[in-house]
């Protein structure tokens, strides 16, 4: 009984959770249409006004600021939109080891020499995933990791697991195989107050200027349109762990070394 | 050739700047502030082309293209939002479903919109080349 009533309170947590969610979409997915409206004549009739302009018109320049602000705001409305679940996933067969490999070498370059990369892939099944969107996710959560390490020592760990269980709390259905990509850094942590808004859109604790809280709120949105669901676990001085759980399409796990041709056959 | 194009949009920012920029690339223009005026301006001026916006106060853009559909079968629309989706509908997805021969989501590169005019328009293009 107990523990009946414990996966209760659970769900109830995670209802109120989803609908302050939702709610904080609705609003940002109104200002972002509203945004995108305002956004039409600075940098439209930026671009009618250079257009038409010599190329050694000395207010060339200023207009390419004005545009290039216009371009600022306009991805920053991309990611309010994607957040608010109002961006369509381009879903495809990803064979996840290969992917997070292709992604992690991209990703590397922005992480500092002081911080060691681990990565630990277990054979999993198929997902169907915009691969776009998920590298999105993933940069999110390595680049909050190294920001929670700061100049320090530290490590950040990448893996892929296969889950018999999947997220907590998960709504009743038919029963599915999941896959697990956990990012677990060994960073400052985060207290019970901030682990509760971590996912809240222009929610940060980073100083005014250095972050727009839009980072884990767009893993939040990428994810759950995709039918998963993100677990966070953590506590100040012993670093934060994030599963993201996606549904697998089959329960069959793609070995590693079947990467390569599994990746072909989707082209 | 009929070169008139019906603009119909709620944000005062976007009729201004479809106004200069199709007005500059020689077609004649007229605005609407939503789908109710839009439809009588649409009735009287009988345009070749209709660029609508599709969440707007009064009458709003879905209802708007299905009655120009239904009144002129062969009146080209290009449907414009910035919304993205409502709830689970992708707004521009529904607009082209209901009839819109093409959708342009907000804020658009000026090259792309003309793209899509002239696409809409190939008797002019082929006139004007």
């Amino acid at each position: 009984m107990r523990a009946a009533d414990r996966q209760r309170e659970e769900l109830q947590r995670q209802l109120l959770h989803a609908q302050r969610l939702d709610a904080l979409g609705t609003l940002a997915g109104g200002i972002a249409h509203d945004l995108n409206n305002i956004l039409v004549p600075v940098l439209g009739l930026t671009e009618y006004l250079q257009a038409g302009m010599a190329q050694d018109d000395p207010n060339r320049g200023i207009l390419d600021v004005i545009r290039s602000a216009g371009e600022r705001a306009r991805n920053l409305v991309g990611q309010i939109l994607t957040f608010s679940r109002r961006e369509h996933p381009d879903r495809r067969d990803l064979c996840l080891a290969m992917f997070l490999q292709e992604t992690m070498s991209l990703i590397r370059a922005s992480v500092p020499a002081t911080i060691k990369i681990e990565e630990r892939f277990e054979p999993v099944p198929l997902i169907s995933a915009d691969p776009g969107q998920l590298q999105q996710v993933l940069l999110n959560l390595v680049l909050n990791s190294v920001q929670a390490i700061g100049a320090n020592k530290g490590s950040i760990t990448l893996s892929a697991s296969y889950s018999h269980d999947g997220p907590l709390g998960r709504p009743g259905g038919p029963p599915q195989s999941w896959v697990c990509i956990s990012v677990r850094d060994s960073g400052c942590g985060m207290n019970d107050a901030t682990l509760k808004r971590m996912f809240e859109p222009f929610f940060t604790t980073k100083p005014a200027g250095q972050g727009t809280g839009l980072g884990l709120s767009v893993v939040h949105g990428i994810v759950t349109a995709h039918g998963g669901a993100v677990q966070v676990t953590s506590s100040i001085g012993n670093g934060t762990c994030v599963d993201v759980f996606l549904p697998a399409t089959s329960s069959t796990n793609q070995p590693l070394p079947a990467c390569d041709r599994a990746s072909e056959a989707a082209e | 050739v009929n070169s008139h194009i019906l603009v119909i949009d709620d944000d005062a920012g976007v009729r201004l700047t479809l106004q200069h920029v199709l007005t500059a690339a020689k077609f004649q223009v007229t605005c609407a502030a939503n789908g109710a005026e839009g439809m009588l301006l649409f009735l009287d001026l009988q345009p070749q082309l209709v660029i609508c916006d599709l969440i707007m106060p009064e009458q709003e853009g879905i209802e708007t293209i299905l009655q120009i559909k239904r009144e002129s079968p062969q009146t080209k629309v290009i449907a414009i939002s910035g919304g993205g989706r409502i709830g689970s509908t992708n707004m521009l997805e529904l607009a082209q479903r209901v009839g819109a021969d093409f959708a342009v989501s907000k804020p658009f590169s000026i090259p792309d919109l003309l793209l899509a005019v002239r696409a809409a328009m190939p008797e002019l293009t082929k006139t004007a080349s």
